[in-house]
This record gives C-alpha cells, structure tokens and sequence, in this order.
C-alpha cells in the first residue's frame, strides 16, 4: 500500500485551504461591504468554478501556466517556481477551483449579520480588520467552518484540474483522485478500492462535523 | 397534488421519450469504435473514407488502451476495439469477449517532438538542464509510453531523467503537455507529427525501433450481446484493404503488404 | 456647540424623501429629538457620527470640522469620539457584558472604567453573561453601558427605550439622566414618549419630514396652552369610563394611574393611549419626607 496519494492529498487541501483562508476573508469581507460596480462581476467570477467543468478551468491553467505563456514564464523567472508539472501549481489552481466554497459562506455569513456590529464598533474608533478579526469573524464561526470544510473536503476530491494540469507525477502531483483513476485503468481494483474507502470515509467524517457543529449537536462544545 | 403527480408523470415520459429517441440513433448503422488516441487522426481519415463508401456512422471513442480495455470488461457498447498493443485485444479474446482472434492491422512509431523553437529534438538533450519535463503517457496503461520508457532505459537515460517524467493519462494528453508548452519535450506516435493538423508544429525525431519492443496494434470485433452487425465486418475488411492501408501509411504505421 | 447644516437625499421604504436641516447644538445638553418616523432623526444621528455621509453641507464641533462638502472633509467615525446606542443595541453577541464593555473602552485609560460603570448601571449580576442571556432592558442597560465606557464627548440615543416596558423605561431613564450628568456629555436622543421628553431634556427638537419644525424647552413646546396651574404631570391615557354625568380617565404617570374625573364635553378627541397633561389649578401641596419604616 502507497501512502504517498494519499498524503500529497492533504498536503495539497490543507495548504489550499490556508491559502484560501488568507485569500478568501478579506474578499469575502469586501464583497459584503462594498456597492462597487464590479460587485457582481466579481460575484460571478468567484462563483464560475461551481458550474464550469473542471476541465476547462485545467485546459486555462495549462494554457496560463506553461512557460510558453507570458504569465507562466514570469512567474517562473521572478519567482523560480514552475506552475505546470508542480505542487505549487496545483495549489493555485486549487484555491481558484475552491475560491467559491471560502468565499460564498464567509460573505453569506458577514451579510447576515446586522451592520450596527461594525458601526458600533466603528464609533469606539476601532478599524475596520479590528472590527473584522474581533467582532465580525468570531459571530460567523459556523459559516468559517463550513468554509474551511467544504474548501478542504472540495480539494481533496478534485480531479479534472489536477489530471490537466498535474502530469501525475509520483509524490508531486499525484493525488489520491488520480491514483484512483490510474489504478482502475490498470485493473488493480484493491488498490482502487482502499483509497476510495478511505477518501469516502474521511469526507463523510468531515461533513457530518459540519452538519453536527452547525445544526447545534455538538453544542456543549461548540459556543 | 394532482397536478404536481400529473407533472412528475409528464417529464418522466419525456425522458424515457427523450433517451429512447438517443438510443435509437444506435440502429445498425451506426458504429462505435473504441481505439487507442494515437490512432485518432489515421483513424479519423480511414473512417472519412469508409463513410464515403457505406451508408454507416462511425462513432469514435479515443482513450488510452488500457483504459478501454478496462471499460470494455466491464461492458462499454462498442462494437470494434483498435489498441496499440496486442495484449489487450488478446485478453479480450481470452475473456471470449471478442468475436474472433485479434489481427495486427498496423505498427506504430516513436517519435520525440517538441514545440520549442530553439529545441532540437535528442536523445542527449533529455538530460540537459535546457529540458524541465519530459511528457510521457502513462506507462501503465497505454503501450507509447511503455515504449517511451523503454527508450530511456535503452539509452541509460532514465536514472538521470527520472524527476523530469510527467504523465499524460495517454498519448493525447502528453500531445497537450508538449504542444501548450508546459513540456519542453515529449515522446508521441508518428502518427501525430504525420497528421495534417499537426505537420507544421514543432520539431521531431524518430526513435531508432531497436530502443524499444515493437508496437503492433491489433484490431478485435466485440461481442455485444446481440448479433455482430454486418457494418462491424465491414469497417474490419475496410481497415486490412488496401484502401486501409494506405491510409495508415500515409499517416507513419507500417502495415504487412 | 455643535453646528449641523446638512442635506441628504434619502430612499427609504416609505418612499424618497430629503433631509435638510440647520441645527445649532448646545453641549453639555440633554435634546431629545422627536417626530413622526420616517422624519430623518435617525439619520440626523447617523450623520453626526459619520455612519451617514450627507449629499452637501457642513457639521463642526468647536473649532473641528468634521464633514464639509466643499473642502471634501469627512472624518471618520472613529476619529469623532462619538457613543452610539442603536436601537437593536447592537451588543456584540461573542463578548460577555464586561467584554463588551471592556472593548469599548480606550486603550490606556488609568482607572477601569468598566468596572465602575457596571456598579454605576447595577450591572454586577450581569457581568459574565452574553449578550443573548439577556432581556431587552438589560440588553439597553448595557449598551448605554458600553457608549459609555469610551468616554464619549457626544452621547447619541437612537430611541433606545423604545421596546422597553414602562417599568424599565424609568430606571432606564435615571440612568441615561445621571450618567448625563455625571459624564458631563452633550446627549441626543430620539424619542417618542412625551412623559419622557419632559422628564429627561433640556432641549426638544421637533422633526417632520427630513426638515426641523421647531426647537425649544420642551415645555416651550407641548405646553402650549400655558396652564395657569403650577402642578402638572405629563402621562398616557390608559381608559376612558363613561358614567352619567362625569367620565373618568385612568392616566398612567410614571408607574402610578390616576383616576382624573372631569365632564365629558372636556374630553372629547381623547383616546387611550393619547399623551395628555393631568394639571391641577389650584391646591395646596403639602411636603414631608418619606419615612423610611414606611
């Protein structure tokens, strides 16, 4: 048994999923407060990778990506990282693929909560990430956690983008998704099954936490 | 209520109306031809040939090898199998899911192709720091990147390459890699770089057929459950004419004369 | 002083209207604002402490301007050093009620305020519930609480006592008006309850529709008809009970009902629920301590 897919696959959604949330609140946070005009095109963008197909965001990211491309070979110059064929690569195109299920929750969960919360504690002088990080994030904690969730639990069961994009490399790109698909085309169906199984029994645990915190199971621990 | 039963009772009609109408398009006319994706452009021509002559739809479903013969196991309706290799087919016909014993309609050809300008095409130039990554299908399940690793190892290459490889889930895929750029080279079928649609892009070599074990393609009729259709017998007899043939030729296979 | 000359286009659900007032505002005061709803006192409020930015205009505070169309001047709300009570009070629902009060109050103050203004607000009970544990008046009692904990110079009320019953509206009342004092603030506040505005403010300023109709004491202003008596109280007309010849009206004055007896021709137009005046014209008060064994 090969622990590597499986590994790689939570390095892959825990670092996403940090991105996300550095990426993710302050846009969220934007996007509940702002009348910009570009609201709604913003809107719309973020929300695209819940309808497109993987693989046309995959085709964009191997077009975007390759060195061949103006943005790919900055990034690969100024930053000596390259974005095909690579880890981080997977987890840009990642935080792009998630950014929804971040960002959806946080600003669903921001707009609810009634603006006299900041303007009160704008009148104590305090700033605007003051009134974020200490009244705002801490009145939205099970939206922050259906973020969280679902972006790790949407990463770890990505597949078109990194088949695109991934070049299935041992240890460095091939998640456990890929590991799957490989092992049922080549017939090695136990294999298959044991990291299905545990890709299936993982997600299951992560969303019942979800529907448990948040439907108020678990309230003794949870305030 | 009724109405709302009335409703569910309407679309489900239309659905069962809907997907009776798209099943019924696989009358006997109609063929699917599963085959492995390096022959996607010969076969592309030899089907625009064949159709020309028969009142027949041909349907062409390209994967790696492996993978249709996987999905062949567990069913898929296609009427005719074209793989790269002969394993497969011949697993096939040890399953009895074939109608006959598979022939070899054709042999491929490596290539190394590139898309980079200021490339050009070695075997050497593989371990130069000029060369990130090297794609590859995935040598698990579709016989070109079996040959390709085969290759490398012929020439004592693969040690020093190992950390460049990257995978495409088959020859179609490493085609993308190489063609977008993201690799600066990769091993393909000639019968690629042959292709109308791809003779001007890039720079290619062959591969010295030494490097790597001989790659027949065998062609197979597919048991269906149902009688074989005659425009299933006729698409075989079309590919080993010499109509066929030439085709396959023109696109870099090697057919018995 | 407080100079306020603003105008604002408005949308609101009861249709568009705008708001334009000039308004000079004497600190150290308690002015209540009052007027129909829908009249611009929120937004009056929500200006001065810059959670309203008006169309034109000008606001200053003593030799500070803080918004001035023309020189594009508009502090910002933190920088106006301005206590808020919201309606809805607004309590930050993750703090206890000393936390709430606590991250109110400024960084560096010597003393703990906080602690002070629970004692000061019988808060003790309180101090370690959140927000949600609380009924609507210790919800007010706490917000008012909070304003006060950042040591504002300005006191703004947003009809704080509005769902209140009248029992927790006049503790209430007390300590808006001690704090009052004893914080030597300028207040505004919005109000709807006569008795209430009588009680509490030095100063009334009637509002309709996003325009001022009048300032002045708010005797100045309710009392028009400038009783000769020397005794009066302001209060809700409870019931009307006609007898044969007299009617009787149970008034509502702080928490006491008085039965008012008088001919039915003088209350005519009188509904329940109508503020009214019960004012006496001639009679001798007698005056003597509460004995406290009583």
């Amino acid at each position: 048994m090969n622990w590597d897919p499986l590994i790689l696959t939570f390095e892959l959604a825990l670092t996403t999923t940090l991105v996300l949330l550095v990426v993710g609140i302050p846009l969220a946070y934007w996007l509940s407060k702002t009348r910009a005009r570009i609201k709604p095109i913003l809107e719309t963008l973020v929300s695209m990778p819940l309808v497109l197909p993987p693989t046309v965001l995959g085709f964009y990211f191997l077009l975007a990506f390759s060195p061949n491309n103006a943005f790919g070979a900055w990034i690969d110059e100024w930053l000596g990282i390259p974005l095909v064929f690579s880890f981080a690569g997977l987890v840009l195109a990642s935080v792009i693929y998630s950014l929804p299920f971040m960002v959806q929750p946080i600003q669903a969960g921001l707009s609810s909560l009634p603006p006299s919360l900041s303007e009160a504690a704008a009148t104590m002088g305090k700033s605007a990430s003051t009134q974020l990080f200490r009244i705002l994030l801490p009145n939205i904690r099970k939206s922050l956690l259906t973020g969280i969730v679902l972006s790790f639990a949407h990463t770890v069961g990505e597949f078109g983008v990194v088949l695109m994009i991934g070049g299935n490399i041992p240890g460095k790109t091939r998640v456990a998704s890929i590991a799957i698909y490989d092992e049922v085309e080549a017939l090695n169906y136990a294999a298959a099954n044991t990291y299905s199984l545990i890709l299936f029994v993982l997600t299951f645990v992560l969303l019942l936490t979800v529907y448990l915190v948040n439907g108020g199971y678990l309230k003794r621990f949870w305030r | 209520m009724m109405k709302y039963f009335a409703g569910i009772f309407l679309l489900l009609f239309a659905t069962i109306f809907l997907t009776g109408c798209r099943e019924g398009r696989n009358h006997e006319n109609t063929l699917r031809i599963a085959i492995a994706s390096n022959l996607q452009y010969a076969v592309d021509s030899v089907v625009a040939g064949f159709e020309k002559e028969h009142e027949i739809i041909c349907e062409v479903i390209p994967g790696s090898s492996g993978k249709l013969f996987a999905q062949i196991r567990e069913g898929a309706p296609y009427d005719l199998f074209l793989s790269a290799d002969m394993d497969y087919p011949e697993a096939l016909f040890k399953e009895g899911r074939t109608i006959q014993k598979p022939e070899v309609f054709a042999y491929g050809a490596l290539v190394l192709w590139t898309g980079r300008q200021n490339l050009k095409p070695s075997i050497e130039i593989l371990a130069s720091d000029s060369v990130r990554y090297i794609a590859l299908a995935n040598p698990r399940i579709a016989p070109f990147g079996r040959a390709a690793q085969e290759t490398l190892v012929y020439y004592g290459m693969e040690e020093k390459v190992r950390d460049k490889m990257v995978y495409g889930e088959s020859v179609a895929q490493a085609n993308q890699f190489i063609q977008s750029g993201s690799a600066e080279v990769g091993f393909t079928s000639l019968s690629i770089v042959m292709s109308p649609a791809q003779r001007e892009n890039g720079k290619w070599i062959l591969i010295d057929t030494a490097a790597y074990q001989p790659l027949p393609h065998g062609a197979v009729l597919l048991q269906t459950g149902k009688p074989v259709k005659p425009a299933a017998r006729q698409f075989y007899e079309y590919l080993f004419s010499g109509k066929g043939k030439e085709v396959l030729k023109n696109f870099g296979y090697s057919v018995h004369e | 002083m407080i100079e306020v000359r603003i105008h604002k286009e408005l949308r609101s659900k009861g249709g568009d209207f705008s708001l334009d007032l000039e308004l000079e505002i004497p600190e150290g005061q308690l002015i209540t604002l009052y007027g129909p709803s829908g009249s611009g006192k929120t937004s009056l409020l929500r200006s001065l402490a810059g959670l309203l930015t008006p169309d034109r205009g000008r606001i200053a505070r003593k030799e500070q301007v803080w918004f001035d169309s023309q020189k594009r001047t508009n502090l910002s709300p933190q920088k106006r050093n301005v206590g808020f009570v919201f309606q809805e009070n607004a309590l930050f629902p993750n703090m206890t009620v000393l936390g709430n009060l606590k991250f109110a109050q400024q960084k560096g103050s010597s003393h703990d305020l906080s602690e002070e203004l629970i004692r000061d607000l019988d808060l003790q009970d309180l101090r370690d519930r959140y927000p949600d544990s609380l009924s609507g008046g210790q919800k007010q009692r706490v917000s008012l609480a909070r304003a006060l904990a950042q040591r504002p110079d300005i006191l703004l009320l947003d009809e704080p006592l509005a769902a209140l019953d009248a029992e927790m509206r006049l503790k209430l009342q007390e300590y808006i008006l001690s704090s009052h004092r004893k914080f030597g603030l300028t207040t505004l506040m919005v109000s709807h309850d006569l008795a209430e505005i009588i009680k509490l403010s030095d100063l009334t300023v009637v509002m309709e529709k996003g325009r001022i109709r009048k300032t002045g004491t708010p005797r100045e202003i309710f009392m028009e008809r400038r009783l000769s008596g020397k005794f009066q109280f302001t209060g809700t007309l409870l019931e009307l009970e006609r007898e044969r010849v007299i009617t009787v009206a149970s008034v509502l004055i702080g928490n006491h009902i008085i039965k008012v007896a008088a001919h039915p021709s003088e209350m005519e137009g009188l509904l329940p629920g109508d503020q009214v005046v019960v004012a006496s014209k001639a009679f001798n008060p007698v005056i003597y301590k509460v004995d406290e064994q009583q």
